[in-house]
């Protein structure tokens, strides 16, 4: 008992020098446990971006541009595949769905997405969520649209909002998308300068004069919000969703980017909306193991040449890639809590040779240098646990506090604060470290002990 | 075990490496209910020998008997053991941890012993604070630091007394204390030691206390110091 009050006395005489060293250890643990968190979550929701689509069937390409392109909704479009094959595919293949999607066209820079109302349905996200409206409905008319959480939010609609869609992705000489928010960000400038623009500038007079050129709105043609949709987490917020009827309602009367003749609406719902071309369709398989099969079957597809992409897989080959970098991130972390525990020695070795006293009076009491280093050994136990429920707690914080803002300005959703079995590991590595880390001081307060027997030579 | 506590037979102790130190001793003995005084002046070798007979330092040849024990023959851990059941030991100065109260100061001389069991913490210390003009309920809970050098010095002894050790060394007690608080202290001392059982080891370089110890003998009447 008295030993024990030894240890904890002993700390709390030296309070200033233990508190800091605890809190320099809570701190890094803290950022440890929520790197390694925020790291699975970015994980999960990315590999999840899509989930319960077997297939992503597009214009032949690489698998990664597909994916980016229908998926994340970054880069252009690729070239479109025909109504025809989209009609072709569902009446001879076994398909639970299939939902094709239509790209191409932008309000104020988030992406336009022309679908039909199985795309809500049918596409799942993080594991098999399902798509929810927050308020409204999905769209019955050819004018209706429906918005992601983040554009309605960005934008300050609501159900009612009449918006116009612009032709092409370059309002504003930008496109929102799940990875690149930034409201300067002009990488993409170019890109997309060739599509909007009339081609008879040089490249420096384009960048100038984009702004007045870039995109096409349609005017006369206003969409009517009638959704809104649940945040997602997934660049499925950052869309704007209309029907593929709106599409083409939307491209009547022009021909690739230029107006060739006024049509009115009237003179647009009189005309059969059906559309000739679309971007992509997601597939989901009767019979899941016949995805092989099917990959064949549409790479011997002879009318057009299509490519068939499994995103889970595509999916993860892309995390490899970019995985590495928040590997690279934990490893720092791992670092500075090295750091921290070294800063722990260095604050006990310092405060040895003032408690050389303190050791020779326990010397004389009958303690032994295994007793003395066993003392070291209980106060760095003390020290590595207080911390690591101290940073447990900030994470706890960070979390709580952090989930809207990281939510809102990165996208990135994390399901609140939970237990994680690995906790308790980490913990007992972090105490144990502690406790190699306490050899060095150890072994140099065994020498002392034994060096100075009951008398200091101050 | 008879009256014996400490006998020395000839012991030669010589100091490590580069020190040029050696210190003889042909015979010593410490008897119950003896009380020595050893002379000396500093450097003289005083703190070598409280190392030696605490069982601190290791003699090269000869032994050194505690209640019938040839501590050179045991381990250092048994050595510990040997000091923490059968001494108490009181320093010139710093005897107390700062951080700790009154009562974990005086208990601390129990903490690493298995012999010495207190039938009650409050009541052993209450007692030995009572002997030593320590007062119970306005000390107790103090912290070391918060005390006057004078009541450090008898809170030490309380610690080396307590669980009635058989051997208490002491090293220049007093020489912190005015000679009004010497003399006080050293009475104090002889108050609180159980005459039957306890024997006195004590080493100063004041002649003043010398009056109440049965035996006062320089240190070179007992060692044989060589530092050349």
């Amino acid at each position: 008992m008295i030993k024990f009050s030894l240890v904890f006395q002993s700390l709390l005489n030296r309070w200033l020098s233990c508190l800091l060293i605890i809190l320099t250890l809570a701190f890094s643990i803290s950022l440890f446990f929520t790197v390694s968190r925020i790291q699975e979550t970015v994980k999960s929701s990315f590999q999840n971006t899509v989930s319960g689509v077997d297939s992503v069937v597009a214009a032949r390409g690489g698998n990664l541009q597909i994916l980016l392109n229908s998926v994340f909704l970054i880069g252009e479009p690729s070239s479109t595949i025909k109504w025809d094959t989209y009609k072709d595919l569902t009446d001879n293949i076994k398909m639970k769905w299939a939902v094709p999607i239509s790209l191409g066209d932008s309000h104020k820079g988030y992406r336009v997405i022309g679908t039909n109302n199985d795309y809500f349905k049918e596409i799942k996200y993080s594991s098999g969520k399902s798509i929810e409206f927050l308020t409204g409905n999905s769209f019955d008319d050819v004018f209706d649209v429906v918005l992601g959480s983040v554009v309605a939010s960005k934008l300050n609609y609501d159900i009612g909002s009449s918006i116009i869609i612009t032709h092409g992705l370059s309002d504003a000489g930008e496109v929102h998308t799940f990875h690149s928010e930034k409201d300067d960000d002009h990488a993409k400038h170019e890109e997309h300068d060739d599509h909007a623009d009339h081609g008879d500038h040089d490249d420096h007079a384009k960048h100038e004069e984009h702004d007045d050129h870039a995109g096409h709105d349609h005017g006369d043609l206003g969409f009517k919000v009638t959704g809104i949709l649940k945040p997602t987490g997934t660049p499925i917020d950052n869309a704007v969703y209309i029907s593929l009827a709106g599409v083409e309602a939307m491209h009547t009367g022009w021909i690739g980017n230029q107006k060739v003749i006024d049509v009115s609406i009237e003179q647009i719902m009189e005309r059969e909306l059906q559309p000739k071309t679309i971007s992509a369709i997601f597939i989901s398989l009767k019979n899941r193991t016949q995805i092989f099969q099917f990959q064949r079957d549409v790479l011997n597809y002879k009318k057009e040449a299509i490519s068939s992409v499994m995103p889970g897989v595509t999916l993860s080959r892309l995390w490899m890639l970019t995985g590495n970098v928040d590997k690279a991130f934990k490893f720092i972390t791992f670092l500075i809590i090295i750091i921290a525990l070294l800063g722990m020695i260095a604050m006990t070795i310092a405060g040895l040779n003032s408690r050389r006293r303190e050791m020779a009076i326990l010397r004389s009491v009958g303690a032994s240098p295994n007793n003395i280093v066993s003392l070291l050994l209980v106060e760095s136990i003390i020290i590595s646990l207080i911390s690591c429920i101290v940073g447990y707690i900030i994470m706890i914080i960070i979390f709580t506090l952090g989930k809207d803002y990281l939510q809102n300005n990165y996208g990135i959703f994390i399901d609140g604060f939970s237990i994680k079995s690995y906790d308790l590991q980490i913990i007992i590595a972090i105490v144990c470290a502690a406790l190699i880390a306490t050899i060095v001081p150890s072994i140099q307060v065994y020498r002392n002990t034994l060096r100075d027997g009951l008398s200091v030579k101050n | 075990m008879g009256k014996t506590l400490i006998s020395i037979d000839g012991l030669k102790y010589s100091a490590s490496e580069n020190i040029n130190f050696n210190l003889n001793i042909k015979n010593f003995v410490l008897n119950k209910s003896d009380s020595i005084l050893i002379h000396g002046e500093s450097g003289s070798g005083k703190s070598t020998l409280l190392n030696l007979l605490s069982g601190t330092l290791n003699p090269k040849i000869g032994n050194i008997n505690i209640l019938g024990t040839d501590i050179t023959k045991i381990s250092s851990s048994q050595k510990d053991m040997m000091r923490g059941d059968h001494f108490g030991i009181v320093f010139q100065t710093f005897n107390l941890l700062p951080y700790l109260s009154v009562k974990n100061n005086i208990l601390l001389g129990a903490a690493y012993s298995r012999k010495k069991e207190l039938k009650s913490d409050k009541e052993e210390v209450k007692v030995l604070m009572d002997k030593l003009a320590l007062n119970y309920d306005e000390l107790i809970d103090r912290k070391a630091y918060e005390l006057s050098i004078g009541q450090q010095q008898r809170v030490a002894v309380a610690r080396a007394l307590i669980g009635k050790p058989e051997i208490i060394l002491a090293d220049e007690p007093t020489s912190a204390l005015d000679s009004n608080n010497q003399k006080e202290f050293i009475n104090l001392l002889f108050k609180s030691l159980d005459d039957n059982e306890q024997g006195l080891i004590m080493v100063s370089h004041d002649h003043k206390i010398s009056n109440k110890f049965k035996t006062v003998k320089n240190i070179n009447e007992i060692c044989e110091i060589n530092n050349d």
